[in-house]
């Protein structure tokens, strides 16, 4: 009793004083007949000193904290989940507890069946929360040499946010979202005026603040045309 | 002493019997009393300070809304806001009153919130008016001077609804049986058989039914539906047999009759509940009203608290809720507990004060001489002074003391055991008990426990310090190929120092010797710091012995500066005051934990107001006392700041309207 309410006088207030914030990077190659990989990086190490402290709590701000046991669960359980996704294979994933860094990727033979993964989830979400999210993120014909990706914004995700408690909130004033997609043709032309494209033509990034993508000020859609 | 308390709570009991107070509207033998002083807390914030307040305003808007703009604020609802507020419970015979009593001007703000269908089913009679709800009986009833919300709850459970699924029911077998028979002997080509079967079935279902609920019969039935299928579906001819119905008939006349008398029963708590109202309302009280019970009288003090609440023996409303809680009180499934050992005679009261510089919350527990005397050792810990060398006021951001003797802890905890299981009714469990608490004292040497860890301990909380910390960012090059990089960041963390007193410098000595046999610590210049911490742990963590004295710091500085004698100290009197004298104590160095927390922590919302939030917190302390007779005191103190605010409760109206920007 005395060892807990010590542990978590001291644990509260390292993590009311450490800021926090994350980077979700989505890398995505394609090669011209439409297969490739992807790989998703979540990277937390900015907030591990407040992770650290928010790890040896049961709950904070009324949310139960995960332990490294139900984290590391989860990881299996996604992997488990693409294994099963047909066209999906190579999966791996990798965890660094001691920067809180998790990344996943995998193989694909069509950019189509990324869609798969997350088409019951989304389903499931747009069914429970009355949204609208498009069950098809990602899109390349082969023929027109033209990649998509897909997002349409619903007020939903700024409601959400508007419900979390402001100490939830600042978890993401600083987070970011990073998309970069690679070719083996040259990008002729992009669609989202605020991604770039690399000097070499053959790869393009958004880099877009989490604040910005709840507020809908930026988006993540983008239509890439390469040459054909 | 006794003699003012009695002097003073008679001029209290004659300044309420003048004025038009409800208190004597509460009957004697309620257990719990919550008193809100009106014209006090009025006297601190006017109902036009109130009502000008962004709060207030809200609060008006929203009384608008309710009352169609009838209502508009907290004057035009016409509470008579400079009298007294009260709430008690009463529970009696396993029924729990609990009563809101509101002091009125008039009547005209309680109908405007009232709504069309509940002015419908409005009763005026005798110059009272009152409504009832259908679904609970809770009465609110009024005349021009008060108002009462009464909501009564039995603790009585009603098991009767268990015989809606037929699980009381007795067994009507032979029938069963019988119409179970019937009807395989019509459907069954393999009649024999399946006749064998059910008869076999029929004769269990028959012995069953002397003893054994319907459950056995359904499962019985099941067994010979099984052993005919599929040639025989008999069940359809059963369920659509005369007898069948008849039997349903006959449960559901039975059901209907149970219905009607809980029926009964509910509108007959109701008529209890509105007889009840109506006698609170007119004072009519057997024994008097509370003004004749002296515990309340002494809890009630000089009157100059702003609000009191006071709850009188838990040890009867925990027979009142036992006694209708199992089967009527015939039954109590932890009567082999004595808990009425440590409910009887234990009691709380709370009063609650806004000054013109500080809040205070002060609350003062009862407790019975048996359980008193148990756990007097438990707080009779000796302070060490040795603690308050190693505080540097100046950097103080707060504290907690704990001062308790683990041998008188480790004595009290088998008594309490004892005592506890100790009981007629548990003779079956007072002797393992006992037998476990006797191993248990055996086992341990309380005051060999006692000289390994004494009971006093004390946590500081110094200055929040920066730390330099690395975390992992990408690079890009001109393809947005990335790499790794590691990068630093200075977060802010606070220093802490924990100690505790110990006579076992021996055992410090040898943890210490295997931690650095298996690279778990490391010496550090008289100091060992604990290797074994998580990379991104939020703080490094150095343990030391020193004066009978085990420290666990963050600040290597810290410790090194008590390690070699150098530490520089500073620390009022009165912290050192409350240290000692106090069970545990608290300090929460409001002004200095704000300024220091970075602005970037803060919500977005709040960072603007950083500096108004820094010059308006003042210093939060709580104080638990030691065990005096059979009582013990505990105060909570929060300082506000006097500029800017005409009193501490004014402070908090002043508070909220500010955070509402």
């Amino acid at each position: 009793m005395l060892k807990k309410t010590l542990l978590y006088s001291l644990l509260a207030i390292c993590s009311l004083c450490c800021t926090s914030c994350f980077d979700i990077l989505e890398e995505i190659n394609i090669k011209n007949d439409g297969t490739g990989s992807m790989l998703v990086t979540f990277n937390m190490s900015k907030s591990k000193t407040k992770l650290a402290s928010i790890m040896m709590l049961d709950s904070i701000n009324g949310h139960k904290v995960p332990s490294e046991d139900e984290i590391n669960l989860f990881l299996k359980d996604v992997t488990d989940y693409l294994e099963k996704t047909e066209g999906i294979g190579n999966i791996k994933k990798t965890k660094d507890f001691d920067n809180y860094i998790f990344t996943v990727s995998c193989d694909f033979k069509d950019v189509e069946q990324i869609n798969g993964i997350f088409k019951d989830i989304i389903i499931e979400q747009n069914k429970k929360g009355g949204t609208h999210f498009s069950t098809k993120n990602f899109a390349f014909n082969s023929s027109e040499k033209t990649f998509h990706r897909y997002f349409t914004y619903d007020d939903s995700i700024k409601k959400s946010f508007n419900h979390l408690k402001s100490e939830d909130q600042k978890v993401f004033q600083d987070a970011s979202l990073t998309a970069i997609y690679r070719f083996e043709n040259p990008v002729t032309s992009i669609s989202n005026t605020k991604a770039r494209v690399s000097p070499n033509k053959k790869a393009v990034m958004l880099k877009v603040g989490a604040m910005d993508f709840i507020m809908g000020k930026q988006s993540l859609a983008n239509k890439i045309q390469l040459s054909k | 002493m006794r003699r003012l308390v009695v002097a003073l709570s008679t001029l209290c009991i004659a300044y309420l019997g003048q004025s038009q107070d409800l208190v004597s509207k509460i009957p004697s033998n309620a257990t719990a009393v919550v008193t809100i002083k009106g014209k006090r807390m009025l006297d601190l914030v006017s109902v036009s300070e109130f009502s000008n307040s962004r709060l207030g305003q809200m609060f008006g808007k929203e009384l608008g809304r309710e009352t169609d703009g009838q209502v508009n604020n907290l004057e035009q609802l016409g509470l008579d806001l400079n009298n007294n507020f009260y709430y008690f419970l009463e529970a009696k015979e396993g029924v729990f009153h609990n009563c809101f009593l509101i002091p009125l001007k008039n009547a005209k703000g309680v109908l405007s919130l009232l709504s069309e269908r509940q002015k419908e089913g409005m009763v005026t009679e005798g110059g009272i008016s009152y409504i009832q709800d259908d679904y609970d009986g809770s009465v609110t009833l009024w005349n021009e001077n008060a108002m009462l919300l009464l909501f009564s709850e039995s603790t009585k459970n009603d098991y009767s609804y268990y015989d809606d699924y037929g699980y009381n029911e007795p067994l009507e077998s032979a029938e069963i049986a019988i119409a179970v028979e019937e009807g395989v002997n019509e459907g069954a080509e393999e009649a024999e058989i399946a006749a064998e079967a059910v008869e076999d079935a029929t004769e269990s279902v028959e012995s069953a039914a002397e003893a054994v609920i319907e459950e056995t019969i359904i499962d019985i039935e099941e067994t010979v539906i099984e052993s005919v299928e599929p040639e025989t579906p008999y069940y359809d001819d059963y369920y659509n047999s005369e007898a069948y119905k008849k039997e349903q008939e006959e449960r559901e006349k039975k059901r209907l009759a149970r219905e009607a008398k809980r029926k009964k029963e509910r509108e007959a708590q109701a008529n209890s509940t509105l007889d009840k109202a109506k006698a609170i309302m007119a004072g009519n009280h057997t024994n008097g009203n509370i003004l004749k019970n002296t515990a309340y009288v002494q809890s009630i003090g000089n009157g100059q608290d702003e609000a009191v609440a006071w709850v009188n023996d838990f040890g009867r409303i925990y027979q009142d809720m036992v006694m209708g809680a199992y089967y009527g009180g015939m039954v109590n499934p932890y009567d082999f507990m004595g808990i009425d050992k440590l409910y009887n005679g234990f009691s709380i009261t709370a009063r609650l004060n806004f000054e013109k510089d500080h809040a205070s919350l002060k609350t003062k527990y009862q407790m019975n001489r048996e359980l008193a005397d148990i756990y007097k050792p438990m707080y009779s810990g000796k302070f060490n002074p040795n603690f308050t060398k190693y505080i540097n006021e100046d950097r103080l951001l707060g504290y907690w003391s704990l001062n308790m003797s683990t041998e008188g802890l480790l004595t009290a905890y088998p008594q309490l055991m004892d005592m506890v299981f100790n009981n007629s009714k548990g003779e079956n469990y007072a002797d393992a008990v006992s037998l476990g608490t006797d191993l248990f004292s055996t086992l341990i040497d309380e005051e060999a426990a006692g000289e390994i860890i004494r009971g006093d301990m004390l946590l500081v909380l110094n200055d929040l310090s920066e730390r330099e910390v690395t975390y992992t960012d990408y690079e890009y090059d001109e393809e947005y190929n990335y790499k790794e990089v590691e990068k630093t960041k200075t977060e802010t963390v606070p220093d802490f120092m924990f100690m505790f007193s110990s006579e076992k410098k021996g055992i410090f000595n040898r943890l210490v010797r295997i931690g650095i046999r298996e690279n778990e610590l490391k010496a550090i210049g008289g100091i060992y710091q604990i290797t074994d911490m998580p990379n991104a742990s939020p703080f490094d963590l150095y343990v030391m012995f020193k004066d009978n004295t085990v420290f666990m710091g963050s600040s290597k500085k810290d410790m090194l500066a008590i390690g070699n004698g150098t530490f520089v100290s500073k620390l009022s009197g009165t912290h050192k005051k409350n240290m000692k004298k106090n069970v545990t104590s608290m300090f929460v160095n409001g002004k200095k934990i704000i300024s220091e927390i970075p602005a970037e922590s803060f919500p977005r919302e709040l960072r603007d107001k950083v500096a108004f939030l820094t010059a308006n917190t003042e210093d939060v302390y709580f104080n638990f006392e030691k065990i005096k007779g059979t009582s013990m005191e505990g105060e909570m103190i929060w300082n506000t700041p006097e500029e800017g605010h005409n009193n501490s409760f004014a402070y908090f109206i002043n508070m909220i309207d500010s955070l509402m920007d």
